[in-house]
């Protein structure tokens, strides 16, 4: 914990709770575009901050326009939605990334979860939940759906089994049993509420387990042997 | 193509949702515009399912349970019955024909529209297990069940089912009794 000039993070929590939620687009097609903007803007608590056709000019504005929440195509042209918030996790770290896809292609969906980001939504989602989504991840939730659950608890099974020089690098970490419990029932099908419950710890709790769970997925995509495995 | 196909079919379900936010609450246009958006949103799930049949990066099992796992989601998502999953995270690597996966996968659905249609049930479940090569994959309920004697509804499904897995060399059990549930197994080699 430290003071200074920033005081900030009242005034963030403050400015997050008053005003309405900025989000920007990584979107090629014109028209989903146009209309991901008229959802956003035509409620009340958001508003599209900017809409970007491609990484490379997601990549150039973003890290100075700071927005709330980033909406991301997987397939975008030139440079593919997954590099693309690769490397805006290097140069806007903390600005969350929720991945859109028409299609649901979970190698591409992984590879975007490893490389980043918050979590992902089919675009023909109702917008009554692109919204909820968006709000979820705002406020610093980290939504994971059952077959990523299992797709993590197998990663995190695979890597132990490396052969050991290519495992043992400090940064590689395990699942703690806590984490794996965590995901077990999110694989079942319970909602992050009633893991709490089971657990018999917070809802926030929950959450910050998801969070660390993404974060070990992250720091294992910058890994030699990890790209080995994604490259298959 | 199904890309282009993918993204026009999903500007009209966006659009559908444009028009509600737009339309006055209790009229006739609502619903219709309610149901552009369903019958949109239905069509890319139909590519979907067409995609992920022809492409044979999905020809091995952990692929088709992933699959089966959210198509299972997508399906109860807007019902009132709530979807339960059983299903190994370490399934080996094993290969699955396409002709097979797609067999499989039709009984599958035609077993969560009876569920949806008939059962009354409040929670469903789909299991999957392998031993020894032997893929069982099963779907319970705890709706009204029905008594196998008379002609219930879903005869010809029932028909169907245990006709497709007859052609994977496979085979369908069904338990049911009134009041009881409904539990159907497929069982098939890999």
């Amino acid at each position: 914990m430290w003071y200074g000039v920033q005081t900030a993070p009242s005034l963030m929590s403050k400015r997050k709770v008053n005003q309405a939620i900025q989000v920007a687009l990584v979107e090629d097609d014109p028209g989903v575009r146009a209309n991901l903007a008229a959802m956003l803007n035509s409620t009340p608590g958001f508003q599209c901050q900017a809409a970007y056709p491609d990484g490379f000019s997601a990549l150039k504005h973003i890290p100075a326009s700071r927005p709330d929440v980033v909406l991301m195509d997987i397939n975008l042209p030139g440079m593919l939605g997954t590099e693309c918030v690769r490397q805006l996790k290097n140069v806007a770290p903390g600005v969350p990334v929720l991945m859109l896809t028409v299609y649901d292609d979970s190698e591409q969906i992984f590879k975007s979860l490893m490389a980043g980001a918050s979590g992902y939504l089919l675009k023909r989602t109702p917008k009554d939940k692109l919204l909820e989504a968006i709000r979820e991840i705002n406020s610093g939730g980290a939504p994971m759906s059952r077959q990523i659950a299992r797709r993590v608890v197998q990663f995190f099974q695979e890597i132990e089994q490396m052969p050991a020089g290519a495992q043992k690098t400090p940064e590689l970490q395990t699942l703690t049993d806590r984490e794996e419990q965590v995901l077990a029932l999110l694989a079942k099908g319970h909602a992050y509420k009633e893991i709490a419950d089971l657990l018999a710890i917070s809802f926030e709790t929950v959450r910050t387990h998801i969070r660390s769970i993404y974060e070990k997925l992250h720091v294992h995509s910058r890994t030699e042997a990890v790209l080995k495995y994604l490259k298959r | 193509m199904h890309d282009h196909i993918g993204g026009m079919l999903t500007q009209v379900s966006q659009l559908s949702d444009l028009g509600l936010g737009a339309a006055p609450p209790d009229t006739p246009v609502r619903a219709h515009l309610e149901r552009i958006g369903t019958q949109s949103r239905a069509a890319v799930q139909a590519l979907d399912e067409i995609i992920w049949a022809t492409n044979p990066k999905n020809d091995n099992l952990p692929r088709f349970a992933e699959y089966i796992s959210r198509f299972a989601d997508e399906f109860f998502e807007t019902s009132a019955i709530r979807c339960w999953q059983e299903m190994p995270a370490d399934l080996p690597d094993l290969p699955l024909r396409a002709d097979l996966r797609h067999n499989i996968f039709l009984a599958i659905r035609e077993a969560f529209h009876n569920v949806l249609k008939h059962s009354a049930a409040a929670s469903l479940w789909l299991r999957l297990a392998l031993s020894d090569r032997q893929l069982r994959i099963e779907i319970e309920d705890n709706g009204r069940g029905f008594d196998r004697d008379k002609a219930g509804p879903g005869g010809n499904g029932l028909e169907n089912m245990r006709s497709r897995l007859a052609e994977c060399g496979g085979r369908m059990t069904l338990e049911s009794a009134p009041g009881k549930g409904t539990r159907i197994q497929f069982a098939f080699p890999l």
